[in-house]
């Protein structure tokens, strides 16, 4: 009782905050990035003064992001439905025998750095979107696998037990029981995979996908500070936003139901 | 209603269940009991298919298990837990609702039920319905698991070890309120434990298993009175005549007895010529004392010989068992004890010599046939 009631006074005090200071910058940029490029090249002439272009020219912050967004996007819904579907797979009785594999599997993968996964997938796939969303994906699907496996096998054995005992079909327990109570766990494994993506689709301009990456490497090579700001604020920005909108969304879910963790005692 | 025509269930080279015949009677409470790694378990699960025989056949309500499918079998059956099994993400009403869902059931129809359920199982619905299972108590979670099981009402429960994650106190609650729910809805359960006290508590036949073998199938009275072999006489324990004195109730063996209003001493100095002693009761017919006949004589005001003392201790319902009983004429060194309604309005009384010719009846199937325990209340003329 009195863990819950700590972890609701918790939620109270912590829940206003977080939101309210993302959607605040976020705001900030927005407004920066929508008044054409007007305020941004002043502020970041006055805090760069040395250079004579204070913001990418090449493309308009607000395309840079669209092109970013549909990285994440394309890659990391990839990732979830193929992740979630291969966790549920193995821990299915018919695909049980593959299980040990997919684990290994997915350490294994997960060891290798991006920019290596983007170096080996460039002989295969060419230069530009493709690759990139190759390699997105596949760095953010295991993350998602371990956390759903992760996800199902905390869900308690007597709730599935008591679900078949009742007549439950196999495809209503997962539906029913296992998925809602092992929810929690994967949602967390796709908001760290997301989030991750955010940050590591920039390696994606280094092969010409564009997004946000693109100013960084432009103010990398041409050292020029102004872009380097450009692109990293607005990805951190970007991440800041998604992971907020993850934070409301697990809370929405733990409101609606108990988390597994606390439930698993019950 | 449940057959099982020698069911054995193999894991290899071991045999959890090894050749058992077993037939459920309608409406009737049946106890697997033996120790852990008796087959009990296992046994309880083929019948709603968890576990399949590897030889044997198993029928409910006349059909062979297998020609359904698992799942419409197991709707119609109810199933409850040790551990529960509570879903922890839903709450109590949901819980409840899970078999009628799964049948379709319609919104209005399920609320209905649900209430109805927590309302039997003793949790008003109005506090419980909306809570989650991480809310309550164990006992209270284990109400609601009986409540679920019952939902549908199928005519069937099966009950894998219900009450044994519960403390004693609230073990025995449970069983006493479960008891008051089966006699209610008459189902028919099998219900497994290893603990033998509960068996005893509440079957009205115990299947004894040890190895994966039944033993010895029968009424609790009769095992306790002839066990089958020696394993069974140390299973149920070398106080099985006490146990078995827990099977039967006072009503039933308790005697009618005048009672004298203590005001009446006239009546008291006529019976003190016959009977030594006397149940004392006041103007209301609530229950005083004893009264030693031989005292009263040399004692001018009655009320003032009346032994008050330990009659509180003494003093038995018709609910309770002749094992209470017995208890309470050990404990007041009494051999003759008073039997009280709730408000202490004396009923009958209840001697040794009852309680002993209970080892000396042959055991009739109910356990408390008849009635002598009335009359005598409201105190004499």
């Amino acid at each position: 009782m009195s863990r819950r009631q700590r972890g609701s006074t918790e939620a109270l005090n912590r829940r206003p905050v977080g939101p309210w200071i993302a959607l605040g910058i976020l705001a900030v940029v927005s407004v920066l990035l929508s008044s054409g490029t007007g305020i941004w090249r002043w502020g970041m002439s006055l805090l760069f003064p040395g250079t004579d272009t204070p913001v990418y020219p090449r493309a308009d912050p607000a395309w840079l992001v669209g092109q970013h967004l549909l990285l994440v996007g394309v890659s990391s819904v990839l990732a979830v439905a193929v992740g979630l579907g291969a966790g549920i797979l193995v821990t299915r009785p018919r695909g049980l025998s593959f299980l040990p594999a997919a684990e290994r599997l997915a350490a294994i993968v997960q060891t290798f750095p991006p920019a290596a996964v983007l170096a080996l997938s460039v002989p295969a796939l060419g230069f530009g979107f493709s690759p990139t969303i190759a390699a997105l994906f596949l760095y953010s699907v295991l993350p998602i696998v371990r956390n759903t496996l992760e996800g199902l096998r905390l869900v308690s054995a007597d709730a599935v037990e008591a679900a078949r005992g009742m007549g439950m079909t196999p495809a209503q327990v997962l539906a029913r029981v296992e998925l809602p109570l092992a929810m929690p766990v994967i949602l967390a494994g796709i908001r760290t995979s997301v989030i991750v993506n955010v940050g590591t689709a920039t390696i994606g301009a280094t092969i010409g996908a564009g997004g946000l990456g693109a100013p960084i490497v432009s103010g990398l090579v041409n050292q020029n500070p102004a872009f380097l700001m450009e692109g990293t604020l607005i990805v951190g920005v970007l991440a800041l936003t998604i992971d907020t909108a993850f934070a409301a969304a697990e809370s929405a879910l733990r409101h609606a139901g108990p988390a597994t963790e606390v439930s698993r005692n019950g | 209603m449940i057959r099982f025509d020698a069911v054995a269930r193999r894991y290899g080279p071991v045999a959890a269940v090894d050749g058992v015949s077993l037939d459920i009677r309608e409406q009737e409470l049946c106890v697997l009991v033996g120790p852990s790694g008796s087959g009990k378990s296992t046994l309880l699960r083929m019948a709603n298919r968890l576990v399949e025989p590897t030889s044997g056949a198993i029928s409910v309500r006349g059909r062979d298990v297998r020609d359904l499918r698992p799942e419409d079998l197991r709707r119609g059956i109810g199933y409850v837990i040790q551990s529960v099994g509570l879903f922890p993400h839903l709450d109590v009403a949901a819980n409840v609702a899970t078999v009628p869902r799964l049948l379709g059931w319609d919104r209005a129809r399920i609320e209905q039920r649900t209430d109805g359920m927590l309302a039997l199982v003793g949790l008003d619905p109005g506090r419980y319905r909306r809570r989650f299972p991480h809310e309550l108590s164990g006992g209270e979670a284990q109400r609601v698991g009986v409540a679920r099981a019952l939902a549908s009402d199928p005519p069937i429960v099966l009950m894998d070890e219900p009450f044994s994650a519960v403390d004693p106190l609230n073990r025995l609650r449970l069983q006493d309120e479960f008891l008051q729910i089966q006699r209610e809805l008459r189902k028919t359960v099998l219900f497994v434990t290893h603990d033998v006290d509960e068996a005893i508590r509440l079957a009205d036949r115990i299947a004894i298993l040890r190895a994966g073998r039944l033993v010895q199938y029968d009424a609790p009275e009769r095992i306790l009175e002839a066990p089958a072999d020696p394993f069974v006489a140390a299973f149920v324990g070398a106080d099985r005549a006490l146990k078995r004195l827990s099977r039967f109730a006072v009503r039933g063996h308790a005697r009618a007895v005048e009672a004298f209003r203590v005001d009446d001493e006239a009546s008291i100095r006529e019976a003190a010529r016959q009977r030594r002693f006397l149940w004392i009761v006041d103007e209301r017919g609530v229950l005083l004392g004893s009264l030693d006949t031989e005292l009263a004589n040399r004692c001018g005001e009655i009320r003032s010989c009346v032994s008050t003392e330990n009659i509180r201790d003494m003093a038995v319902t018709p609910e309770a068992s002749l094992k209470e009983a017995l208890s309470r004429m050990l404990g007041a060194s009494a051999r003759t004890i008073p039997v009280v309604d709730s408000e202490f309005h004396l009923l009958g009384e209840l001697s040794l010599r009852d309680v002993e010719s209970v080892s000396e009846k042959p055991v009739s199937a109910g356990s408390s046939a008849g009635s002598s325990a009335e009359g005598g209340a409201g105190g004499g003329p």
